[in-house]
């Protein structure tokens, strides 16, 4: 009877297999291979049967062993043409179930086993003449079968191999030891189940370790229990066996007594023993993953860094679930969720990775559930997906997405690839993910608000570039650096030519949008690493750690050369000028570094402007002794242009002069600055310049002129602008030269401005311009009169012209009289 | 994402049906946002190109709705001054192929369309569903299996067709008869002959092909096995055998022996705009019923028949869909400048005939494209498969060309050219595509003689040999098919004039409609007695 504990030992353990694989997949090879543990679980059932001695003979129960046995080294055969490739062709196969099917029933006919019987616990069995033939066909299977299942696992990757390879030392083992079965005197001990069961231990080795069969295994407990079941089951037959052999006279239920509570006591050891060596054996990594996500929950209470967080999610999820790729997405502001983190993927293919929130992806994922990539293409609605986010999930290599939700919202989402081992993600290991997304989302939230907080500090609020602030934080640190690493440091401070005009001419909220563009034009010019600030007002500078001076001119005209074309594009026509100096080539210290930069850029301002200027010391001081000279020369360029219009205009001859002296002496009526009654006088005298480019026969015409010449000579003042543009210096008459037809009500021209919003200068040059132009001769009137002409600007006051400064001109022309 | 052939090895039946068959299952809302969603990516995709911005006037449509209302129709001469040079750089995205096809009528001798690779992934994602569906015996009974053999009976690239077995290759590795490579040196007769006779040593798992062509590799079985079938073939044990089973299977059956003899298909998608008029002779002669899919150069491939062979449907990411109703056509013909209205999938009404106009998906090319074909809405879904999408059948070409068992395409010009070239005084014609006894598309020609000089049979020769010299595809049918697709029915002299005065009213010259025919045939009775032959059966 005691010999009856080996198969039935080895059938506890093909049951466990068994019940292993029911919850594996369906496929061709995991449902021939359960066919073959199925006739493995009948030869020991049978053997078992019949070592017991249970009825109806022993010759009934050989005969169903001997089935099983003669059957499974064909289904083996079969399994591993399956396991090589599941759609072999069936023919292959056809040769060895008809071998099979005349070994089955020359069994039950007796030409295998001619006769059976149980002496004392001792099997003794005769070999009928069929019995060669089983030998010689069962070893050839067999061993055919082994050299497949090897010979598969060497194409396969380095997991199968060593998976294959136990399997394929357990298939040796079992043919070796059934082969003894032909030898009756070996054969009489189930020495062959000793070699099935460890064939058996080594299959349930190579799925746990190895996922033989790509099975998805969560067996723990199963193997727990079935083990102890069987230790149990097999010390109670032991037990059972002692206590009749030292004591045959103890009553039975003195026995059971001994037996159950050795049992009992036995129990809670052997749990104990069996459950640690199942862990030591099969879970030993899976321990390991467990702690590291245990160890998480402290990292995230102990950080407020987004990107420290995100990293240690990412590690964590790597080490702890054997990830080999993933990456995060979380909310951007535009309500798209941006990638902020991956592992294991190009960065530079990656950085602008993106899903809409209509994406059908980021409406599965709103569910707060995980969702592989089988139920991703399961979705009959994936088809809708668009194909850029088709390809993000492909590049990612998706195949799990964990949602992370705060309150009921979807705040962003991990994509998971592979297991390092290559199996599925299972029930578990979604539900810790999931777990753990969901205990990281409020951290993430905080930590998000920390970094815009912080982001916003730092920001300049226009622009979106770094502001002030962070510049100098920057400077001092990466002055440092290069000192410390002797790599150099370079500075480029820019400023935006004439903005005070262009805000004057265009507005200020005009300015802050063309402030905007040009940030974004030199964002997109500037290498990795150079820090971008607004330094203040219409000056930004550029910080380029390690960027030698020649490197930092380059970049510097190319700044300028972009600005100028593009910002021509959209026709604000705005330029740069540029200062450039640089660490250790022509400053040592940072204060200097900044102050040369802006001495070179303020040479760039006062020669000519759109420009790049190196820092020389020789050449700063230059700048100075020729400034004196260039003021010297705005006299005559004036002049000269003056003289150009009035040679042009007979009648306009004396005209510029006369406004200029009129609007001079009410500025001065109205106590401006000597600077601005400069500017005031010069533009008096350039109001008509652009008059040049009008045609003469419009300019000269004695009749009034129509709506089409009228539209022409309008033209006039927005050329004087351009003109005057490129007289250094004479800018700031601008305002006031393309003013000088603005009407007070509104419906004047060129821009239609009312008011208060026309320049002071231009008001004034309006009144000037006007009350000249009414006393003097014209080819189609006369000139009026002083009253007459007073009694006109009285008229216009408050809708041609500023009703104060008429008052205040009119009293003037009173006092003069 | 998984491949065919690991869903297939891991027996995932219910992975593959969802991912590739899954569509059918769609309500006709769920559609409809697949549509809308694809189309908004498209619109972003054209507005980065040239070609968009001509199209969008430099001013992208806010939403779906401005894109039908400001984006025109367009026809192929629109791209044809871009595609016929293969420009590349006005088009949204980079083409992986350029497809051709003839363009009879056309300002050149071929149209050609830009593949992109997304399009060429989701085109073979959409024939394998066409490739499930003809092999399944029911939802998630997949048969499809790696090593399939595979008769392949199409045009091979840059032919639309050509495009699958490389696509293909990346979801399932089928075995080719003949192999790609071969075939694609080869003529389309030799490549049907070597591919039969593979077919004898290997087997036939499944085939895709012109149904015409189907059809009379079937007949000639029937008239006993010639000697196209063995000439040249190995004569291999295996294809001995094969034959020898066929014939046993026709004796007891006592009748000739019949393709479905020797084969057992697992399944046949056909081609060709004729295909359902020879679907239960194919049945017969194959066994196997052929399955039907509605495909072209510029659309792709646009719905498939599912397992119970009845009308098709539409695929939801392939195309945009615009229907242009039959009303809006004939106010088209009465008023050349007419811009027909256009309907969408969730408007259209069932059993009514309308013009299909599509937008490509995936970065195509092709937008509001007018391919010049008609389909008919035959129900609003299939309750025995449970599909809740309206349901179609190609009706025909709009009136331009003939279409002719898929070899080819007759133009006025062409069938004008062959009238000019033969010796009779043709005063008046029209042509339409019609179907006779045996269930054959063939050429009915109306033809008023100046003076009635020639009868019927007379005009049929001349003109059947005419336009066999002038269009090599046309003499394939007689060669290939064994047809004589053109007949002619005389009108008496006087009987156009006489329509114009009665219904002052214009009348396209090919496949004017039924009704109008009717009148022109009433008219000419009345003039006299015509030497009619055949009469209109559609």
């Amino acid at each position: 009877m005691s010999l009856a504990v080996i198969p039935l030992i080895t059938f506890f353990g093909y049951l466990t297999l068994y019940f292993i694989m029911l919850r594996a997949d369906k496929s061709r090879k995991n449902t021939v291979f359960k066919l073959f543990l199925a006739v493995m679980l009948f030869w020991c059932f049978g053997a078992t049967m019949m070592r017991l001695g249970i009825l109806p003979s022993p010759l009934f129960w050989n005969r169903i062993q001997t089935a099983g046995f003669i059957l499974s080294p064909f289904v083996f055969y079969h399994f591993s043409l399956v396991y090589a490739n599941p759609y072999f062709l069936f023919r292959k196969l056809l040769p060895s179930y008809i071998v099979a099917t005349i070994l089955v029933v020359g069994n039950f006919t007796g030409l295998v086993i001619a006769n059976v019987n149980m002496n004392g616990g001792q099997l003794h069995y005769e070999l009928g003449p069929l019995a060669p033939v089983l030998a010689v066909f069962g070893v050839v299977f067999a061993v055919a079968a082994s050299i497949n299942i090897y010979k598969t696992g060497k194409q396969q990757s380095n997991g199968s191999k060593n998976n294959n390879r136990l399997v394929f030392v357990g298939a040796l083992i079992y043919t070796f030891t059934s082969l003894l079965n032909f030898f009756p005197v070996i054969g009489s001990y189930p020495v062959d189940f000793v070699g099935t069961l460890i064939f058996a231990i080594l299959i349930t080795y190579s799925i746990s370790k190895h996922k033989f069969l790509n099975s998805v295994l969560y067996f723990r407990s199963l193997l727990i229990y079935s083990s102890l079941t069987i230790v149990l089951f097999s010390m109670v037959i032991l037990l059972v066996n002692f206590f009749g052999k030292i004591s045959p006279s103890l009553h039975t239920y003195v026995k059971a007594v001994a037996v159950g509570l050795v049992a009992i006591l036995g129990y809670h050891f052997l749990k104990v023993v069996i459950t640690k060596f199942v862990d030591n054996v099969f879970y030993k990594n899976w321990f390991v993953k467990t702690e590291t996500l245990k160890n998480f929950n402290q990292v995230i209470n102990s950080t407020i860094d987004l990107e420290e967080l995100v990293e240690s999610l990412i590690t964590t999820i790597s080490e702890g679930i054997g990830v080999k790729q993933l990456a995060i997405f979380l909310t951007s502001e535009e309500d798209t969720f941006q990638l902020f983190c991956a592992q294991g993927h190009d960065k530079e293919i990656t950085k602008i990775f993106r899903f809409g929130a209509n994406s059908y992806l980021i409406k599965l994922l709103q569910s707060n559930e995980t969702l592989t990539i089988g139920d991703l293409e399961q979705e009959l609605l994936f088809k809708g997906l668009w194909e850029t986010e088709k390809n993000q999930i492909i590049i990612l290599n998706a195949q799990l997405f964990v949602p992370i939700h705060l309150m009921n919202k979807l705040i962003g989402f991990i994509v998971l690839s592979h297991k390092e081992e290559e199996v599925p993600f299972s029930p578990a290991e979604r539900d810790i993910l999931l777990t753990m997304a969901s205990s990281t989302a409020l951290a993430i939230q905080n930590a998000k608000l920390y970094l815009a907080a912080k982001t916003e500090a730092i920001t300049d609020s226009l622009t979106g570039i770094y502001n002030h602030r962070f510049f100098h934080d920057s400077l001092s640190e990466e002055f440092n650096m290069a000192r410390d690493n002797n790599t150099g440091l370079s500075i480029i401070l820019l400023d935006v030519d004439m903005f005070k005009f262009y805000n004057d001419l265009n507005g200020h909220s005009a300015g802050d949008l063309a402030l905007k563009e040009l940030a974004l034009i030199i964002n997109g010019i500037i290498p990795p690493g150079a820090i971008f600030c607004r330094y203040g007002g219409e000056e930004f500078v550029i910080l380029l750690p390690g960027i030698s001076l020649e490197d930092s001119y380059l970049l510097a005209e190319k700044c300028r050369t972009n600005v100028h074309e593009k910002m021509g594009k959209t026709k604000k026509f705005l330029t740069i000028s540029l200062g450039v100096a640089a660490f250790p080539n022509n400053a040592s210290s940072k204060e200097e570094l900044l102050n040369f930069a802006d001495k070179a850029l303020y040479q760039a301002k006062t020669t000519g402007r759109n420009t790049t200027v190196i820092f020389s010391k020789q050449d700063s001081d230059r700048v100075e002794n020729v400034n004196e000279a260039i003021r010297a020369s705005y006299f005559s360029t004036v002049y000269a242009l003056t003289a150009t219009i009035d040679a042009k205009d007979s009648y306009t001859h004396g005209h510029s002069q006369n406004v200029a002296k009129l609007a001079v002496k009410l500025g001065q009526r109205l106590g401006l600055s000597q600077d601005k009654l400069d500017m005031l006088g010069y533009s008096g005298l350039l109001h008509d310049i652009g008059k040049i480019g009008i045609p003469e026969t419009i300019l000269m015409k004695p009749t009034k002129l129509t709506n089409d010449e009228m539209a022409i000579m309008k033209r006039h003042v927005d050329i004087s602008a351009s003109i005057i543009k490129y007289a250094p210096n004479l800018i700031k008459t601008i305002p006031s030269v393309i003013c000088h037809h603005e009407r007070y009500d509104g419906f004047g021209y060129p821009r239609g401005l009312k008011g208060e919003a026309i320049p002071l200068e231009g008001r004034i040059l309006a009144i000037a311009d006007s009350f000249d132009a009414m006393m003097t001769d014209r080819p189609y009137r006369q000139g009026l009169g002083l009253e007459e002409a007073i009694k006109e600007l009285k008229k216009g006051a408050g809708s041609q012209f500023d009703p104060e400064l008429v008052s205040v001109f009119c009293q003037l022309l009173v006092e003069d009289k | 994402m998984s491949r065919l052939e690991e869903l297939i090895l891991k027996g995932d039946n219910k992975t593959i049906w969802q991912k590739y068959c899954g569509f059918i299952e769609l309500s006709l809302a769920d559609f409809m946002e697949i549509q809308k969603s694809l189309l908004h990516e498209q619109i972003d995709l054209l507005d980065n190109c040239q070609l968009g911005r001509i199209l969008f006037d430099n001013n992208k449509p806010r939403d779906i709705d401005e894109f039908r209302e400001r984006v025109p129709l367009t026809t192929y001469d629109f791209y044809a001054p871009y595609f016929n040079n293969q420009d590349e750089s006005i088009l949204p995205e980079k083409p992986e192929y350029w497809i051709r096809t003839t363009w009879k009528g056309g300002t050149h001798p071929f149209k050609w369309a830009p593949y992109t690779p997304s399009m060429v992934r989701e085109n073979v994602k959409a024939f394998l569903a066409s490739m499930i569906f003809a092999t399944s015996k029911g939802k998630e009974k997949i048969r499809l299996k790696p090593k399939d053999r595979f008769l392949y009976g199409m045009a091979p690239l840059p032919y639309f067709t050509g495009i699958v077995p490389y696509g293909l290759n990346h979801e399932l590795e089928f075995d080719y008869l003949p192999d790609i490579e071969t075939a694609e040196k080869i003529s389309f007769e030799e490549r049907n002959q070597l591919g039969f006779q593979l077919g004898l040593e290997k087997g036939i798992d499944i085939f895709f092909g012109v149904s015409s062509v189907l059809l009379r590799i079937g007949e000639k079985f029937q008239e006993g096995l010639t000697s196209s079938k063995t000439e040249g073939s190995k004569k291999s044990i295996i294809s001995f055998f094969r034959v020898l089973k066929g014939l046993l299977k026709s004796k007891i059956q006592r009748r000739p022996m019949l393709p479905k003899d020797i084969w057992n298909l697992k399944g046949i998608i056909c081609g060709g705009t004729d295909t359902r008029l020879y679907k239960d002779k194919i049945e017969h002669l194959w066994g196997v019923k052929p399955l039907e899919a509605y495909a072209g150069t510029e659309l792709s491939i646009v719905a498939t028949q599912t397992w119970n062979y009845k009308d098709l449907t539409f695929f939801p990411d392939v195309n945009f869909l615009e229907f242009i109703p039959e009303e809006e056509l004939i106010k088209c013909l009465r008023e050349i400048d007419y811009i027909p209205k256009t309907v969408l999938l969730d408007e259209v009404e069932e059993g009514k005939t309308y013009e299909l106009v599509t937008t490509k998906f995936k970065g195509g090319a092709f937008v509001r494209y007018r391919v010049g074909d008609l389909v008919k809405i035959t129900s609003l879904g299939d309750d025995e498969v449970g599909v809740k999408i309206p349901q179609m059948i190609y009706v025909d070409r709009v009136s331009e060309v003939i279409d002719l068992s898929a070899f080819t395409r007759l133009t006025e010009e062409l069938i004008q050219k062959a009238i000019s070239s033969c010796s009779f005084s043709c005063n008046k014609w029209f042509g339409k595509k019609e179907i006779n006894l045996k269930n054959e598309p063939f050429l009915h020609l109306y033809v008023e003689q100046s003076w009635n000089t020639r009868d019927s049979l007379e005009i049929e020769k001349l003109l059947h040999y005419g336009i066999g010299q002038l269009d090599h595809d046309y003499r394939n049918l007689e060669t290939i098919l064994g047809q004589k697709p053109v007949q002619v029915t005389v009108l008496n002299p006087g009987t156009w004039e006489e329509y114009r005065k009665r219904y002052k009213t214009f009348l396209p010259t090919i496949n004017p409609p039924c009704s109008e025919i009717e009148k022109l045939l009433e008219i000419s009775q009345n003039l006299g007695i015509s030497v009619a032959q055949g009469g209109l059966i559609s």
